[in-house]
């Protein structure tokens, strides 16, 4: 199975590698439990930096797309089909579609949307720390 | 006598093997090539110009022919020298004989990666393609062949310690013939992961010929560590039984059965229709 990426793409390059891999997951090329080449291998083929794939793997393994098994590996999810038609970005522009139409509904203005989403999202990232 | 008799023999064919039949084999392979898949049709084969082809097919066949010459001048040399003398042929003679006949070799893989240096500058696409299989030791070379070197090499420092009653301390032959093994194979298993992990250096080459490659190479690699595990016990063994007149013939066949599991075996293993020269035509595009 063949995984193909164009690196003059608007679309960032994990992006790609994440796509290509779910798209060979839903057309059956390969299933769960199946071995995915390792970080270097696939970046060195790609001729990519070792982060990219790396980016890649850690969210598809965020999405239940795949699973790392440590020294063993990284291997094809069980439910990596079911997951893998999940769409994490378009559900959160789903959601922000519905809540800023929701708050613009009420007369909230643009900026008072903008200065409550970056109070939000630093409160968040303080408590992260 | 009988012994240099023997190595007499021995040495011919190692002229004949390595400077006659195996670059005939080669450059058969070459002219193939060049006439199947012609430049007009797969442009992308050819980062140089033919000329450039043609020129080294002639210096390499010429090459191989003065060596094959000089065999036979050493040959003339060594009966000489042995009836004016009664000192022993020394075993470093057809060893190096063997190393400047493998120069050609080495200068055809030299000019095979400037060539895929080339082809790598000359590939505008902007699509890169991978293959999403793990390229995994142990699914691209037999568990037992690879049992087998590690056994051979353990063998051999075991036999080289015995062989020395344990005399091990820096500097000893012991000690040395453990080095060289060691590099030896370390060197070995260097190329082996080059293969598996590093960069395609064939830019357009398919992902089941590299394969194809990295086992044929694998295995190769298997073999002549195990021939050198063999060929040290060998010849510490000789040594220490006053075998010592062996040793000549027994370099050059050991030299002989290194060309064989390594340049005979990718001749033997890898031929031109195994391979997929499609990704080089002008047209020929990524998936």
């Amino acid at each position: 199975m063949e995984i193909l990426i164009d690196i003059e793409n608007s679309i960032p390059l994990f992006a790609q590698l994440m796509t290509q891999i779910k798209k060979a997951i839903l057309s059956d090329k390969i299933g769960p439990g199946d071995a995915l080449p390792s970080i270097r291998q696939l970046a060195n083929d790609l001729e990519l930096n070792n982060k990219t794939v790396a980016k890649a793997y850690r969210l598809l393994e965020r999405d239940g797309v795949i699973q790392t098994k440590g020294y063993r590996g990284t291997f094809i999810h069980p439910n990596a089909k079911v997951n893998s038609t999940f769409d994490l970005n378009g559900w959160v522009l789903e959601k922000f579609t519905e809540t800023i139409g929701t708050f613009r509904e009420q007369g909230v203005t643009d900026s008072e949307i903008r200065i409550a989403f970056n109070n939000v999202m630093n409160t968040h990232n303080n408590q992260g720390k | 006598m009988l012994e240099n008799t023997l190595f007499y023999v021995i040495f011919v064919s190692q002229i004949i093997l390595l400077s006659h039949y195996y670059p005939k084999k080669i450059l058969g392979k070459i002219r193939h090539v060049i006439t199947t898949y012609p430049p007009t049709e797969y442009p992308k084969l050819y980062p140089k110009s033919i000329e450039h082809y043609e020129k080294f097919y002639r210096n390499y066949r010429l090459m191989n022919q003065f060596l094959f010459l000089l065999g036979f001048i050493i040959l003339v040399a060594i009966l000489l020298w042995e009836k004016s003398t009664q000192m022993q042929l020394s075993p470093m003679i057809p060893w190096a004989y063997f190393m400047i006949q493998m120069f050609p070799l080495m200068l055809l893989e030299y000019k095979e990666f400037s060539s895929f240096k080339q082809m790598k500058k000359a590939d505008h696409r902007s699509t890169r393609q991978a293959d999403l299989r793990p390229r995994r030791l142990l699914g691209l070379i037999s568990p037992a062949l690879l049992g087998m070197a590690v056994v051979m090499y353990i063998a051999a420092i075991l036999f080289s310690l015995y062989i020395r009653e344990f005399d091990f301390h820096w500097g000893s032959p012991a000690f040395m013939m453990i080095i060289i093994i060691t590099a030896g194979n370390i060197f070995f298993a260097s190329i082996a992961m080059w293969h598996l992990y590093g960069k395609k250096i064939d830019p357009y080459q398919a992902s089941e010929d590299r394969i194809k490659i990295i086992k044929i190479a694998l295995k190769s690699m298997a073999y002549v560590s195990i021939g050198v595990s063999i060929f040290l016990i060998i010849t510490q063994g000789i040594h220490d039984y006053n075998l010592g007149f062996l040793k000549p013939g027994l370099m050059s066949l050991f030299c002989q059965v290194m060309a064989v599991v390594s340049i005979g075996m990718r001749l033997r293993s890898l031929k031109e229709t195994d391979l997929n020269f499609e990704v080089y035509k002008k047209d020929a595009s990524a998936i």
